[in-house]
This record gives structure tokens, sequence and C-alpha cells, in this order.
């Protein structure tokens, strides 16, 4: 069964809300073929099926329900989570979804987080890479991964779009550049440096794009552990591989390679990042891993197996 | 002739000075043997012979002579210069030096430029990811630009160690774990936004650990150019083949073959990051080299070739 893990949806009532509470809907804005629009919806179902692409497990990308006012977090997550669970209701075998929480309210969250996956049926939950300044790892939110641990939930993790809070990168317009992969980065090594996937391992926590940065910077991470993980019991690299991590990486070969060489082909599931690889781009999501020169168990498991049992679509 | 263009030198007076003024020197120690001392010397000269090293072009790691008032920039940069040049004066086949300028005071820099190289001899310039927050290639520099493009010299950047000013990677010790390569790879996108090689064609640029997340984001650079870069003539694979990448990481032949698949030989030159790499990792900065199994002639051009022709060092 392929799953394509990395995928978006933008319904206008979910955007109209983001953008009244003042959300930067620059990324979402420029894009096409996202919205519950039926030409939209039957442009995605052609290009699943070309990609021969089952399911896509549906997410908001980095239009998080994150808001300091608590009562504006919660009810546009809701908002967003229903809006979600209608597709899915409309379409069970071809869409799937993964819940977004009202974070940084961490009570609200546990009780969207239960609605969302008791009542809605969704498939996992998916959290920003940081829940706008705050780390996502912060130990402020312990309840949210103990829940998670003790559902054996999925966790799907999406750059939060603020250039991990870097002037640097935002002023020059590289938030989207290498702002994201930076943050999905950042992301795992908050999570390792506080040992979230040791503390609690039934959480599955994919992190996209290949894991940003990790794949290059594999060794050096393990060189510096004393700088930011001195009282961990194992070597960073080793908790990377409690991680999964999606394809998302356009059509980088041998970035796919060297992530398969650190990670493990068992580490690594489909996804597109629809809408922003559309038609051919979609096409080529699948087939640069089919013709990545893997070997063809490999390919069979990031493609069409491991993300199922992930999802627990398997059974 | 094998030269080792990622080196560091630590002379206690100039060391002292940086600490004095508020720099962060603690990722260096006494026993790392850095410093001036004659078994210090001694040890960095026995280890470059183990390792068949002919040369090291010494620079200041992160220690820039950046600070706000001009007159201590300006005294710093000066003590450094002079004190890297004594070194070079007495070992000249053995030790090349970067000259360290007092950016962001560009008139201070020019002059400065202008002694380390034509009174000093230096054989190129350091400069940091960023200067005091700014961008390195921030429009205010552009005269130095201009005068290094009129001497075609070469320019080797380094970290500064701030994390990419992100407050999520300072504050979770992470600034040399990933903040270093990040940094690297935001130099490499701001030289590209602001076309700094088109301008300054003769530039030779030289940035540390294969441009730090470049080899696994350069296709997402390529691919979102509209977004940052709208107005450049050429796409970002083909601007970062205009620089050189050293081959400083923890020694991992996976990530040495992705660097060569997407940068190519040519662009490789081999670093060490002597002191913080020395004993046995100094001698694996070279070996692993030569043990990644790269296509015929390959590493001899990374470990002997690249460098000399680019520092004008050649037999």
């Amino acid at each position: 069964m392929r799953i394509d893990v990395h995928a978006h949806y933008y319904p206008t009532a979910l955007l109209k809300r983001a953008e009244r509470l003042g959300a930067d809907l620059s990324p979402v804005r420029r894009i096409s073929l996202a919205s519950e629009d039926k030409a939209d919806l039957e442009a995605r179902l052609k290009m699943m099926d070309e990609a021969g692409v089952d399911m896509q497990a549906l997410s908001v990308s980095s239009t998080q329900p994150y808001y300091e006012r608590e009562s504006e977090a919660a009810d546009a997550a809701r908002e967003s989570n229903d809006l979600y669970a209608d597709l899915v209701a409309r379409y069970p075998k071809r869409f799937a979804a993964f819940a977004a929480l009202p974070l940084p309210h961490v009570d609200a969250a546990m009780k969207e987080m239960e609605r969302a996956l008791d009542q809605l049926k969704m498939v996992g939950v998916t959290i920003g890479t940081s829940v706008v300044s705050r780390s996502a790892a912060e130990e402020a939110f312990e309840p949210i991964y103990a829940e998670m641990n003790r559902r054996g939930s999925a966790l799907f993790v999406h750059p939060a779009g603020l250039g991990v809070c870097s002037p640097l990168l935002r002023d020059f317009q590289l938030t989207w550049v290498c702002g994201a992969p930076f943050e999905d980065t950042m992301f795992a090594l908050h999570i390792i440096r506080r040992q979230i996937p040791q503390r609690y391992p039934k959480i599955k926590i994919i992190v996209p794009h290949l894991g940003g940065a990790l794949p290059v910077l594999y060794t050096r991470i393990d060189a510096t552990k004393p700088m930011f993980a001195a009282q961990n019991s194992e070597p960073p690299t080793t908790t990377m591989k409690r991680l999964w991590y999606d394809t998302v990486a356009q059509n980088n070969t041998a970035g796919l390679k060297c992530a398969v060489a650190n990670f493990g082909a068992d580490r690594l599931v489909y996804g597109s990042d629809y809408p922003y690889q559309l038609h051919g781009e979609y096409l080529n999501s699948v087939k640069y891993v089919q013709e990545s020169g893997l070997p063809k168990a490999d390919i069979d498991k990031i493609l069409d197996q491991t993300a199922a049992r992930l999802l627990g679509l398997d059974r | 002739m094998r030269i080792d263009v990622h080196a560091h030198y630590f002379p206690a007076p100039y060391f002292d000075r940086f600490s004095r003024l508020g720099g962060d020197t603690s990722y260096v120690s006494p026993a790392m043997l850095g410093g001036a001392a004659a078994h210090e010397i001694a040890a960095r000269l026995k280890t470059m012979d183990t390792a068949g090293v002919e040369m090291q072009i010494l620079s200041v790691s992160s220690m820039f002579p950046y600070f706000n008032r001009e007159a201590d920039a300006a005294d710093a940069a000066r003590q450094a210069n002079d004190l890297y040049a004594e070194l070079v004066a007495r070992y000249p086949r053995r030790f090349q030096a970067f000259a360290a300028t007092p950016l962001p005071h560009v008139d201070a820099a020019l002059k400065e430029l202008e002694r380390a190289l034509d009174k000093l001899g230096m054989i190129g310039v350091t400069v940091g990811t960023s200067v005091m927050n700014r961008s390195t290639v921030d429009e205010a520099f552009e005269p130095f630009y201009a005068e290094l493009n009129r001497r075609g010299a070469v320019i080797f950047v380094h970290p500064v160690g701030l994390g990419v000013c992100s407050p999520l990677i300072r504050d979770y010790g992470l600034s040399w774990t990933i903040g270093a390569p990040f940094e690297d790879t935001t130099f490499v996108t701001h030289v590209i936004k602001r076309r700094i090689l088109e301008r300054y064609p003769k530039l030779k640029i030289i940035v540390p650990h294969f441009g730090g997340a470049l080899p696994l984001v350069l296709d997402r650079i390529d691919r979102t150019m509209r977004f940052f870069a709208p107005d450049n003539t050429e796409t970002a694979s083909v601007t970062v083949k205009r620089m050189w990448y050293d081959t400083q990481v923890a020694a991992r032949p996976e990530i040495l073959r992705y660097a060569h698949a997407v940068l190519g030989a040519e662009r490789l030159v081999y670093g060490s990051d002597y002191p913080l790499n020395r004993g046995d990792a100094y001698l694996r900065s070279v070996e692993y080299i030569r043990e990644a199994g790269l296509p015929d002639g390959d590493a001899e051009k990374i470990l002997d070739h690249n460098a000399a022709r680019l520092l004008g060092l050649e037999a």
C-alpha cells in the first residue's frame, strides 16, 4: 500500500481563519490544486493514481493553529481537524489525516488530541518544528508526548516556516529555501537532546526532507555530543535511528542514498510535499526513489510498506 | 603539495585579547596545543608530518576581530595578523596564513587588508559567516569585495559560532553542532542572493564543511530561486561551482562521496580543523579521503592539487 505521508490540504475556511488571525499565508497562497474544490480534488486523485499512490496522509503544513490566545488556537484546531476529517470521511480509502493541536496550550491540546484520534479517527498528530518561537520539545509539552506514547501514535513533524527564528534567514527570504530543512534538523536535535525518543519509544516520529541536514551532519553531531547532549547514554546517531524520515528531497538521489546509508532503509517513508510538487514533479517524487539504484527490497519498504505499519493501516 | 586549508592557530596574546573583549573562546582548551609555545609548534609539525601535510594555512577560527568599537577591532586585527605573520616567517614552507580584518569597519578593514597582503605577505583573508549579526555580504561591505576582487584574493570563510543568530539553536547548546554548518550554508545563499560572484568573478571563496548542509539543500535552493533571488541569471547549482569547499567533517566516506557527487572533485580542498582535530583524528582527516572510493585521481586532486593551484603555491 503506497502512502504519501507528506501531503497538504488547504480548505478555504481554514485559510480564511488563519488569515483573519494574522498568519503568514504567503507560502500557501502561491499554490493551486490544494482546496476542497471538486476540480482540485479530482486533479489530486488523478495525480495520485498516476503515481500509484493509494493514500495521502494529509497535514496542515505550516498553517498550524498556534496562537497565543487559547480560545483562538482551540477553535482553529477544531475547525481544521473537522475539515480534514470531513474529506477523509468522503474518501476513506484515499485520504487519512494528521490532527493539528492548539499549542502552546497543553490542556486544550490534550483535549483536541483525544477528540481527533478517538472521535474523528485521525491517523496521528502533526506538530511544527517549533511552536512559534518555543522549542517543540520543551518540558512544558511533555504531557503531549506522554499521551502520544501511551497511544503509540504517529507524529508527523513539519517546518514552522520561521527560518529557525533567524534574521539572517528570514530577512533574506531564505525561510523556505534553507530555513525549512534547518528547522527539521533542529527539531530532531531538540528531541534527541531531551531524550524524547528513548523516553517515549512508542511514538512514531516522522521528520520530513530526509531529516533536513542530518544525513550530512551525521558524524559531526556525534562528535559534538558533549556540547548539547552530554547526559545522554547513547550517541545521537543511535537516537536518530529511532525516528523515521520522509523522502521529500526534490529528487535528490545522492541525498536519499546518504540517508539510507546512515539511517537504514527501514527508517525512510515516501512523501511528496503535495501541492508543492504537482504533475510531473509529483510523479517524480515516486520515480526518483524507484530509479535510485537502491536494492528493490529497500525501495519496496520505502514506497509501499513502512508507512502503512507506522500509521496502523496495514491491519 | 598537500595543503591543509582549514587549520587554526591560537597565540596567547591574541587569544587573551579576544577573550577580554568578550569573545567566546570556550571551545579551545590548552590541551589542544594550538598556541605558539615551542612544544606546541613541535607537536603541530609532527602531526602534519604524520599525515603527509606539507603546509597549513592558518586562520583565527571564529575568533574574528569583529567589535563595535573601531579601535578595538583594528588593534585586534593588527595583532592577530602580526602574530600569524611571525610564525609564517619562521616556517615559510610549513605555514601560511589568512588575514583577519576589522569588519564591520570597512575603511579600517581595507587598510588592514592592504597591510596584511602587501606588507606581511599573507596569502588571503578569512571572513566570518556573519559580521556582528549582519550578513557578511551586506551592501555596506561592497568596497571590501571590490578590493579583494581586484587582487583575485582567496577568502577563507569560517562559522562565527552564533547559531545563525537563532535562539532555537544557541539556547540549546547547538551553535557548533548544527549552527556552524547552517552558517556555512547561509553564507553561500547570501553570496548567491547578492550575486557577489557575478560582480566579483575573481574572488576565490573557500567555504568549510562542504558548505554545511549545502549538498542536501542545493536542489531545493535551485527550485526556490525565484522566491529569494529572482534576478539571478544562473541557477544556484551553477553559482556554487564558482566556489571551493573544504573536506572538514567528522570523517565519513559516505558524506564525502555525496559532496563529491554534488559539487565535483575540482571544487573540494583538504581541510582538517586542527587543533580541534588532532592526533588520530588529524590522520583520519586525510585517510578518509583516500579510502572513500572516489574515481581515480580525484582523491589526489582533493588532497594534493586543488588547494595549491587555488592559492598560487604550485611548484
